[in-house]
């Protein structure tokens, strides 16, 4: 016996000495029962329980509901709530107005420096472009604002179409202005001069751009004699 | 006719004499036994040398018979239904004690968070229990019984891990090596197990031990 049992030495004596429990007479009776009992329930594997009737509708048809719901929700067009969503852009006011706003600015500026070239020459035209100038004015707010991007474009090289106008209306200054020619001296053109528009002269306006050319020859040539 | 009567003499004193052989068996010879020829006789032998050490052992730690009876029993189930489980390396009484024991703390566990307890809850409540005893006198054990009460009341107030070593080592008096086994802890724990549980019931019997 250890110090440690010696120093619980009754207290042990008594466990020990407690009256031993014994099981009931009709024990092993009941025990044999009990077996017998327990080992007709005949034990179900995992999947004969898995794939029992009562489990296997409900779960069948829970399978075929997340399927329709994904097949509708994909099937059907996003909804927006007219409440949450943004106010809807007008692209075609905005695309329309601001090009147009380059436009007049842009001619503008081409017009004003050509009604200085062609000032000389005559009067009444240049008095149609300082209007046509003036009006513009009513928008300086926006030819402000787009000052920077113009002032950049007009000191790049000027492209072929605009050169053409400028000829163009070079030529309509001198006198010879006919309505179809006027059609081609406003060219619709995008703020980078990216959308050039491509004019397709008829055989008329090209025979008309011919002779005004060979005007404009036999004018120089004269002043050149 | 007669040969016929001879015969069935002749295979009853063979069966006497593999019963009173089977009687001779260990414990570990038994379950092998039942293990290889399904012999339910050994299984029988089985349940004769060990009901009543598996009663005794989980009532003192669960406190009611009628729970412990159910215990012990689903225990014996369980060695019949698994008892190819069982380790020859082990002793069968290490076995059947470890099934006893994990079923008796899931019971205890059970009835804990049911706060549900047929008797007594603890020795708090002053209502006795009956246990079937024909052997002993109750106008000469009075006082005895009266002490044994008192013990396993205080036995049942005691934590539930150092009971168990408790009862395993003092009233059923296996070996440390043997409770260290049964609990698959440390020998050393369970000494210390042990010796805080008796610490704690000499506390709570001061009336008793109050030298």
């Amino acid at each position: 016996m250890t110090d440690e049992e010696k120093k619980y030495q009754n207290l042990i004596k008594d466990l020990n000495n407690l009256r031993k429990v014994e099981a009931p007479q009709n024990f092993e009776a009941e025990l044999w029962r009990k077996i017998n009992s327990k080992s007709e329930v005949e034990k179900k594997s995992f999947w004969e329980n898995l794939f029992t009737p009562i489990k296997l509708i409900p779960a069948a048809a829970v399978v075929s509901a997340v399927i329709v719901f994904f097949i509708v929700e994909t099937n059907s067009e996003p909804i927006d709530d007219p409440l949450n969503a943004m106010p809807r852009l007008r692209e075609d006011i905005v695309a329309v107005e601001e090009p147009k706003v380059e436009v007049f600015d842009q001619i503008g500026k081409a017009e004003e420096k050509k009604t200085v070239v062609i000032k000389d020459k005559e009067g009444t035209v240049r008095r149609d472009k300082s209007k046509g100038i003036d009006s513009d004015k009513k928008d300086q707010s926006t030819m402000q604002r787009n000052e920077s991007l113009f002032a950049d474009e007009m000191a790049a090289p000027k492209p072929q179409a605009e050169s053409l106008k400028s000829e163009i209306s070079g030529e309509l200054s001198a006198g010879s202005a006919s309505p179809a020619v006027t059609a081609y001296s406003a060219p619709l053109m995008g703020k980078q001069n990216l959308n050039f528009r491509q004019i397709n002269l008829s055989e008329e306006q090209k025979k008309e751009v011919e002779q005004l050319k060979q005007k404009i020859q036999t004018k120089e040539a004269v002043k050149s004699k | 006719m007669f040969g016929n009567l001879k015969q069935n003499q002749t295979i009853q004193s063979k069966r006497q004499l593999e019963d009173r052989n089977l009687h001779e068996f260990t414990d570990e010879e038994l379950i092998l036994e039942f293990q290889k020829n399904n012999g339910e006789k050994a299984f029988e032998i089985l349940i004769q040398r060990f009901k009543n050490p598996l009663t005794n052992y989980v009532y003192r730690f669960l406190g009611d018979y009628d729970a412990c009876v159910d215990v012990v029993q689903e225990a014996f189930i369980k060695v019949y239904r698994y008892k190819d489980n069982y380790n020859s390396v082990a002793k069968f009484s290490t076995w059947i004690y470890t099934i006893a024991g994990n079923l008796a703390r899931t019971e205890y566990q059970r009835r804990r968070r049911r706060n549900f307890f047929s008797i007594n809850s603890y020795g708090e409540d002053e209502k006795t229990f009956e246990i079937p005893d024909n052997s002993t006198r109750p106008d000469v054990t009075a006082d005895s019984k009266i002490k044994a009460e008192l013990i396993q009341k205080a036995l049942l107030k005691v934590h539930h891990a150092y009971r168990e070593a408790v009862v395993l080592r003092d009233i059923q008096e296996l070996s440390y090596e043997e409770i260290a086994e049964i609990l698959g802890i440390e020998v050393g724990t369970v000494k210390s197990k042990i010796n805080r549980g008796r610490a704690q019931l000499k506390v709570l019997l001061k009336d008793i031990y109050n030298d």
